[in-house]
């Protein structure tokens, strides 16, 4: 019995966040503007966005910092700044790109925080390498780990063009917004990218 | 150059299947955490609230402990020293070396005010050298 509403509970939870999927998908950045200006709705309106997009921007992020309690830090950090700056948040751009570049900007600041306590970006950039290797919540394969020595060795800024184009198939248009570039600067980044990683893939 | 026709042989493979991985719970563990931090913040739910009071009592009786053992400890009437004083000397006395204490005799007063050469004549006198005297007055103006 407890177990047939455990399953129709679940079953509930699913179609809620189903529902709120959909509302948010249909919201018109007008509406969301007035869903912020009013506390309650404010609330609201947060939970749904930590819903919608917390694994997005963990992935993200991960992907920027490799390790996972780093990671977890600064998507803390990034939707306690959403939190926070929400009542600013204008419509200027589509809400998923305005989170998406608060966490590039926290992803690209921790970086370089912690690339000040080493003698060379290079150098952190090993360690996170031999991190990779040793981590447990790491199980790819022989060229997923090249794949990752490849990324490590590329400036942040160019393996962050890569990472959204590649693994979140994000579109020019939008990263344009994310990481405020040219469409022809972000394409140029990409092209130069892939580039390397393919040189490093034949070489090693 | 269209870039879509230059599919390359990496990206032929499998490699977007994302090597990463979360502990099982994460994502539902990370949602109720930033809740915690943002949106509940500001909440106090009635059971939290008796716990604040409890410590709140309890920080109350402590304080009223400190209180009453300060007085029961201090000198009685007839003595020279007021509570404060023998809390003061008790702390300079095991706390502090002589040259601390000489430091103290200089300094305590407003310099404005206080005859220094008197002071470091006596300084002097104590054994207190020139560099000790002159760290002393750096470190305090």
């Amino acid at each position: 019995m407890l177990r047939k509403i455990n399953i129709l509970l679940k079953l509930f939870e699913d179609f809620v966040i189903k529902e709120i999927n959909k509302e948010l998908q249909q919201e018109q950045d007008s509406n969301i503007i007035h869903l912020i200006g009013q506390p309650e709705s404010r609330d609201r309106l947060f939970k749904i966005i930590l819903k919608l997009y917390k694994e997005r921007i963990y992935w993200l992020v991960r992907r920027m910092l490799i390790v996972h309690e780093d990671t977890d830090d600064v998507v803390q950090n990034t939707f306690i700044k959403v939190w926070e700056k929400l009542s600013q948040y204008r419509g200027d751009a589509h809400i998923y790109t305005w989170i998406y570049r608060i966490a590039v900007n926290e992803a690209l600041l921790f970086l370089s925080k912690k690339k000040r306590f080493n003698t060379t970006s290079s150098d952190y950039n090993e360690q996170l390498l031999l991190h990779i290797e040793s981590d447990v919540y790491f199980d790819g394969d022989e060229f997923q780990l090249k794949l990752q020595k490849a990324l490590l060795l590329l400036p942040d800024k160019q393996r962050l063009v890569f990472n959204l184009k590649y693994f979140d198939e994000m579109k020019y248009k939008d990263m344009a917004v994310v990481l405020d570039k040219s469409e022809g600067a972000l394409k140029a980044n990409y092209h130069h990218a892939v580039k390397k990683i393919e040189d490093f893939i034949k070489t090693h | 150059m269209n870039m879509k026709t230059k599919e390359t042989n990496f990206q032929k493979t499998n490699t977007k299947v994302d090597a990463f991985k979360v502990p099982a719970t994460y994502f539902d563990d990370l949602e109720q955490q930033i809740l915690a931090k943002t949106v509940n913040a500001a909440f106090v739910s009635p059971s939290h609230s008796l716990f604040l009071w409890s410590q709140m009592s309890y920080s109350a009786v402590s304080v009223a402990v400190i209180l009453v053992a300060f007085l029961l400890l201090t000198p009685g009437p007839g003595s020279n020293l007021d509570g404060m004083d023998f809390i003061a000397e008790e702390l300079l006395y095991t706390s502090y070396d002589d040259a601390w204490m000489a430091e103290e005799i200089v300094f305590d007063e407003d310099p404005e005010d206080s005859d220094i050469d008197d002071h470091i004549s006596f300084l002097l006198a104590e054994g207190v050298t020139n560099t000790e005297i002159l760290e002393v007055y750096l470190s305090d103006n």
